[in-house]
Order: C-alpha cells, then structure tokens, then sequence
C-alpha cells in the first residue's frame, strides 16, 4: 500500500492523540500514533510515514531528543510539524528544521491544512 | 570646598590631653573646627543625641568604655558618624583592631601635629561617605535583585500555568471541532464516536476546572486572602464521603476508610473536603499498579482530629521529601502524572490555616503515609496541650 497518506503523530497526551488520528482518518490518512520519542523513532523506521507531528514535553524522550536522533539516522528525512504548547516554538522549529509549527491550542482546520500541505507534497 | 566648621567630638577623660588636643587644632584655625569635649562614653551618647557631628576622636581608655569595646558601642550608638582613635598605646595590633573594628583611622597621643590631625579628620569624614554611598548602592542592587526575581518567578507560574492550561484545550477543541466537520459534512452519525468525543469533552473540561481552581487557589495563598468558612462537622462522614467518590473512579484500588468514633471539628468543610481529596487521588495516582489505599481518622483527644492517607505506591524518592510541599513541586516530573505539582502546596496551606498540621512519612516497607493534624476548635493546635493540662 502507498504510504503517501501516512501520518506519525508523536504527542503524550492520549486525547489528543486521539482526535487527531480520527480527524487524519477521516481525510483518508492512515495515522500511527506514539506517546513518546523513543516510541517514535522505532514507528518511523518501520511505517516510512510521509509527516511526522510532533509534541515537544514529552517523557522518556522528548521532541528535542527525537528530532536529534532522527536526524542521525540515513536520510532521506520526513518532514516534521512541531505541535506544541511551549514557549520558544518558533525557536525550536527553526533549530530543529521543521518544516512548521502549530501552537496549542489549535484550529483544526489550520492542521488539517498543513497536514495536506505537507503530507501530499513530501 | 564646604565653608562649613567640621563639628567635632571629643572623647576624652584626661583634662591634659584634651587641652593639647584643643590647642592642636587650634593652630590650623579655630573657624574650621567646632569642638565639643566630653569625658566618658555616658556623656558621649547624651552629646549624639543632642546634635549631628561630622566626626568623633575617642579615647581607648575612658573610665566606662576600653579599647575595642568602646569602638563597638561607638558604631553601634551612631552608626553613620566616623570614628579617629586618639590613644597613648603605642601599638600595631591594637591599631589594626581599631580599624577593623570600624574605625576610620588611628593616632596616637604624642606623635600628632595639626597638619597630621586635620588630615586624619578629614580623610575620615571623606572614607566614611563613600563606604554609605557603597552600602546604599548595594542595598539598591540587592532590592533590585529581588525585585526581578519576584517578577521572573511570577511570569514562570504564569508560563508552567499557561503550559498546563493548553493541553486540556487543545483536546476540548479538537473533539469539537472534529463532530462539527462530521456534522457540518453530512457523515452518518455515529452516536458512538459522538458520545466518545463528548466524554472526553466533559473529561478535558473537568480538568481544566480543576486546574483553574488551583491555580485561582495559589494566587489567593499568595496574596494571603485565602479565606475559612468554618462549621461544625463530622470529619469522619466528610472523609467518608470522599473515599465512597475516589473509589468510585478505580477498580484497581481499595480505599479503605476506618474511623472508630466520630470525629467532631469546627472546620471549612469544602476546604477539608479539598485536601483528604487531593491526599486520597494523589494515594491513587502514585500506585499505578493500584492496591490497598488506608484512609484513618482519629480523635486522640477531643482536642484534636487525626487523619492519614497511606499508599503502598511508588513513593518518594528520599532526596525529594523535603520539597514535596513546595508550589509546583513534582517529585516524579513524568508528565503521565498530570497536575502541576499544587496540591499538596495548596493542602498544607489549608490544614495550616486551620491551625493545624499537614506532614509525609515514609513507611519502611514502602508507600507514603500523609498525615493531617487538625484542632477542633480551630485554636492554634500549640494550644491544644495546654488546654487539656487545665481540662
């Protein structure tokens, strides 16, 4: 199957997850979801997603360390939407290269947009 | 260049040494100087308090005050007024003790001329100035200091607060937002996916209820408006009450309530109701594996309530026991925890207010045990002793 609609959502929050994997789903997305960076990083390995969005406070690892890590692995690499409530976004989305940022609380409808944005152009 | 007499004091018991003194100075010019001549420390104070001088020449050896001691009285009585040694002990040590001591400078008996005299005075006054225009300067700096910490740590509450805050609104939003599009998009209707989302709707708000109310609740501990609404109740039924609702929300955990007698107390029940809460969920949260959760309430005297929550949980770890009170305190900073770290801040607050205790113990075997100490007349529980010696 084409994994040109398939979206990793990293966020330790398990609403959240949720109604961003039923939303993704419901535009035709296949979602995985992970509650951490480490769980993350074994999901990218084994989904090839085509986004990545990603939650910064995170335990076991956090949205720093996994977007370090992932980027040490061979490329090429999947394009990365910050999503988070933490002071600094624009800061942490230009040191790690995202490719954008969505502070929380969101409008659903601008994710959904950056989503197709990203997810049919990567 | 101040036209000014430099008022002088001095301080001297021997009429000889004094009148040498008088006449030293007087060589360079009586205009310069106003002399006042004392003879012991006790007239020495009555003269501070009289009038303002520029500059005090003491004695080291005046029949109420000796060597250093008398310096330290000196300072003590007139702090901002500089002080020139005159003695006839020729010695280092002392010297050195004198201005170490607070004294400006030191000279001694004999070994003066006016020129020497007039410059030590002067080089006093101007030392003694610039060391208050550095003192001041760093008591400025200080409050500055303190200020801006004041201000930092402020707006660091605000962003953790802030921080907290999103994340229940990110979800109250998306789940709403998303049944909108399902609707607004003529899906079928799942009334499944429907109720789910209004659920975690409810969930999501109760929780930023919970966290308004807290964070509402330091901003009044903070501005000390923190207010008791006191009444005659059963403890017993309150705690009661609120493990019958804990358990209700767990089938991983046995809350288990026991409580021999009634426990009478005039307290704020609402606020009570908060803290056994906050000590029952936190029993809960802190057990991830769930298990047995002791809830027992006492009256030990009539005096005093005793109430105590123990867990066999995770624990703390001893390196954080001491700060598990502290606002936003967290000993376990994973985020699977929830919260802000203010409840037990916000508990203990309220037992205090009460007049009472709120403490943490470690059992050998593991868990925490949160006890509460309560008076039940709502007089200071220090008192508590002494009324039941007179009972």
């Amino acid at each position: 199957m084409s994994t040109a609609g398939r979206v990793l959502v990293v966020d330790d929050d398990e609403s959240i997850r949720e109604f961003i994997t039923l939303a993704l789903a419901s535009e035709g997305y296949e979602v995985v979801a992970a509650p951490h960076g480490a769980a993350a990083l074994r999901l990218v390995d084994k989904c090839q997603p085509s986004l990545i969005l990603l939650d910064l406070l995170m335990p076991v690892m956090d949205g720093w360390e996994f977007s370090r890590a992932y980027h040490q692995t061979p490329g090429p690499h999947t394009p990365i939407i910050l999503l988070t409530a933490s002071r600094g976004a624009v800061e942490s989305a230009t040191e790690m290269n995202a490719a954008a940022f969505l502070a929380k609380p969101f409008d659903l409808n601008d994710l959904l947009d950056l989503v197709n944005h990203f997810a049919n152009g990567g | 260049m101040s036209t000014k007499p430099i008022s002088i004091l001095l301080v001297e018991d021997n009429p000889g040494d004094a009148r040498l003194l008088r006449e030293t100075l007087a060589d360079v010019g009586t205009a310069q100087f106003d002399l006042v001549h004392v003879e012991c420390l006790a007239e020495a104070w009555a003269a501070l308090d009289a009038s303002r001088f520029d500059v005090v020449l003491l004695d080291l050896l005046l029949p109420d005050g000796q060597g250093l001691d008398a310096i330290d009285r000196l300072r003590v009585r007139a702090r901002d007024v500089p002080i020139v040694v005159l003695t006839g002990i020729d010695d280092e040590t002392l010297a050195v003790g004198a201005v170490q001591e607070g004294a400006q400078d030191y000279l001694v008996k004999g070994h003066v001329d006016s020129g020497l005299l007039v410059r030590a005075i002067r080089y006093a006054i101007e030392r003694k100035r610039s060391e208050e225009a550095r003192a001041q300067l760093i008591r400025e700096q200080a409050a500055r200091a303190e200020a801006e910490a004041a201000v930092r740590a402020r707006d660091e509450f605000l962003s953790v607060a802030a921080h907290e805050l999103k994340t229940p609104v990110t979800s109250l939003r998306g789940f709403a937002q998303l049944t909108v599009r399902q609707i607004q998009r003529g899906e079928t209707l799942d009334p499944v996916r429907i109720s789910r989302a209004l659920r975690v709707i409810d969930q999501q708000s109760a929780k930023l209820a919970l966290l308004l109310s807290q964070l509402l609740d330091v901003s009044r501990i903070q501005a000390g408006k923190l207010v008791l609404d006191r009444s005659l109740v059963d403890v017993t039924r309150l705690v009661e009450g609120v493990a019958a609702t804990a358990q209700a929300g767990t089938n991983q955990h046995t809350i288990a309530v026991r409580s021999p007698t009634p426990a009478p107390a005039l307290v704020d029940p609402l606020r009570i109701e908060q803290v056994v809460t906050n000590l029952i969920d936190n029993a809960i949260k802190y057990s991830p594996v769930g298990g047995p959760i002791d809830v027992e309430v006492s009256a030990p005297s009539h005096m005093t309530v005793r109430l105590s929550v123990t867990d066999r949980g995770i624990g703390i770890p001893p390196e954080h026991r001491e700060r598990v009170f502290d606002r936003f305190y967290q000993a376990h900073s994973d985020p699977r925890f929830g919260g802000m770290g203010l409840g037990l801040y916000i508990s203990r607050h309220i037992v205090e207010l009460h007049g009472g205790r709120l403490d943490a113990e470690f059992p050998p075997d593991g868990g925490t045990r949160f006890v509460v100490w309560l008076p039940t007349d709502g007089d200071d529980l220090s008192n508590c002793h002494e009324r039941e010696d007179r009972a």
